[in-house]
């Protein structure tokens, strides 16, 4: 694909990318229902840094129905898939398809980190710490999820000693329904 | 080769895993889609029947695909893996669950492989480029304009839905939004095109859905029936194309808007 051969090319200023200093706005406000999933909530705030890597936003979609589901991701026009790194607290396995890890090693179940490899393979993996069955509910809660992200994203905010903040607002509307996807549903 | 034989099938066996979420339980499948996601369906009980569904993810976007169901072609191919495995659907919660059922344990491995091979098949299916770079582009970025647009003139606190059908008996027929207001619904339908053909195609396309609204007599559910057509494209003022744009938009039952004229739309339809 045409974004491995961009990753590919530029890794080297990928990943100087991804180690530089970011900062943004905080607190990061998600409250806006998204276009395309009308069932979750969506915003996306701009990063600055020194490194300059295309036009880079951070986002953020949660689940209306389940707020322990939720996609945080740096996003760069520089390639037409725009995700640089990414976390997901929930959702389908993903499969490492490159040919040196062995099929049983693809599978990589979620909590998941994504980043690009020096072939530009776009790889999910998951910590230590994600590993952890002890540390599992700290990975589905979108406040400290988010503060492991800006800290492994090296993501700040202008001012000295202050952490960036998420706040998701979700309005009126009821919700939070478990993880259970189809609790309620009479088919 | 027994050898070889048994280390497959322990790969492949050792993919298979479960969650547990409430009473629901994931079953990860060693099905994979191209978009580099493991398949999982849901399975839970109701009643005397099991059911194995995909939990909504195809339509969340899970799978890291929205999956084109507005091109005609993607229409096909979907419409017909979903036949093929004898799929059902519920609408609920804003998505479209996918789902088989059974009263027989022994046939609910059959269900996961069917509704696993659909997920796959349709997922994978909506990544190849049914349209040229340059018209896929094009529509991306008027409809992105658009719903752009609709958000900014809707309250906030209605749903509209997106790429979504109106009415259960006509599911292959979707519009761009759909604006749910005071009990009845608005139905947009935008019109582009890259060149004249596709220009053409997607007026006739969006002709077609409100005359089977109009000629059905579901009319009585609609507010009202809205062309929003871009004018910023070059067949809108081309020789050809003017004629057959004048006959589709001489219709006084729909709203007819060029983009550049986006802004009557608010007063038109009562937002204002």
């Amino acid at each position: 694909m045409v974004f491995e051969a961009i990753i590919k090319e530029n890794f080297t200023s990928y990943e100087a990318y991804l180690a530089s200093r970011k900062v943004m706005a905080s607190p990061f406000m998600v409250s806006e229902v998204k276009d395309n999933h009308p069932s979750s909530f969506y915003a996306e705030t701009p990063l600055t840094s020194t490194h300059i890597f295309g036009e880079v936003n951070l986002s953020c979609e949660v689940s209306k129905t389940n707020n322990s589901d939720f996609s945080l991701r740096i996003l760069s026009t520089i390639i037409p898939s725009r995700v640089l790194y990414r976390y997901d607290s929930d959702g389908p396995d993903h499969k490492n398809k490159v040919d040196y890890i062995p099929l049983p090693q693809q599978s990589v179940p979620t909590p998941h980190y994504h980043r690009f490899d020096s072939q530009g393979n776009l790889l999910a993996y998951q910590t230590d710490a994600m590993k952890d069955d002890t540390q599992a509910s700290n990975w589905k809660d979108i406040e400290k999820a988010f503060d492991y992200f800006c800290q492994s994203g090296n993501i700040h905010t202008s001012l000295p000693d202050d952490k960036p903040r998420i706040v998701v607002s979700t309005g009126n509307l009821p919700l939070d329904f478990g993880d259970d996807p189809i609790n309620g549903l009479n088919f | 080769m027994e050898t070889i034989f048994n280390i497959i099938k322990s790969d492949f066996d050792s993919l298979w895993k479960i969650k547990m979420r409430g009473t629901t339980m994931e079953v990860v499948t060693p099905i994979a889609t191209t978009s580099d996601k493991f398949v999982s369906v849901f399975i839970t009980k109701r009643g005397d029947s099991y059911v194995v569904t995909d939990g909504g993810w195809i339509s969340e976007g899970k799978y890291d695909s929205d999956l084109p169901l507005l091109n005609d072609i993607y229409a096909r191919v979907f419409d017909y893996y979903k036949s093929e495995y004898g799929i059902n659907e519920l609408a609920a919660n804003n998505y479209i669950y996918y789902f088989k059922k059974t009263t027989d344990k022994a046939m609910v491995s059959s269900l996961v492989f069917d509704l696993a091979t659909f997920t796959s098949s349709v997922i994978s299916a909506s990544f190849i480029n049914y349209q040229e770079k340059k018209e896929l582009d094009n529509s991306k970025r008027f409809q992105s304009r658009a719903n752009a647009f609709i958000k900014e003139i809707v309250p906030r606190d209605i749903p509209v839905k997106h790429n979504a059908w109106a009415l259960e008996k006509y599911k292959s027929l979707r519009f761009h939004a759909l604006i749910p207001y005071k009990n009845r619904l608005t139905l947009v339908s935008y019109v582009t095109g890259s060149n004249n053909d596709y220009f053409r195609n997607s007026l006739a396309m969006a002709n077609m859905r409100f005359e089977v609204v109009e000629k059905d007599g579901f009319n009585g559910i609609v507010a009202h029936k809205v062309l929003l057509i871009d004018d910023t494209v070059k067949s809108y003022t081309s020789p050809e194309m003017t004629p057959i744009i004048g006959i589709i938009t001489n219709n006084a039952k729909r709203i007819n808007l060029p983009w550049s004229e986006r802004d009557r739309i608010k007063k038109a339809v009562g937002f204002e």
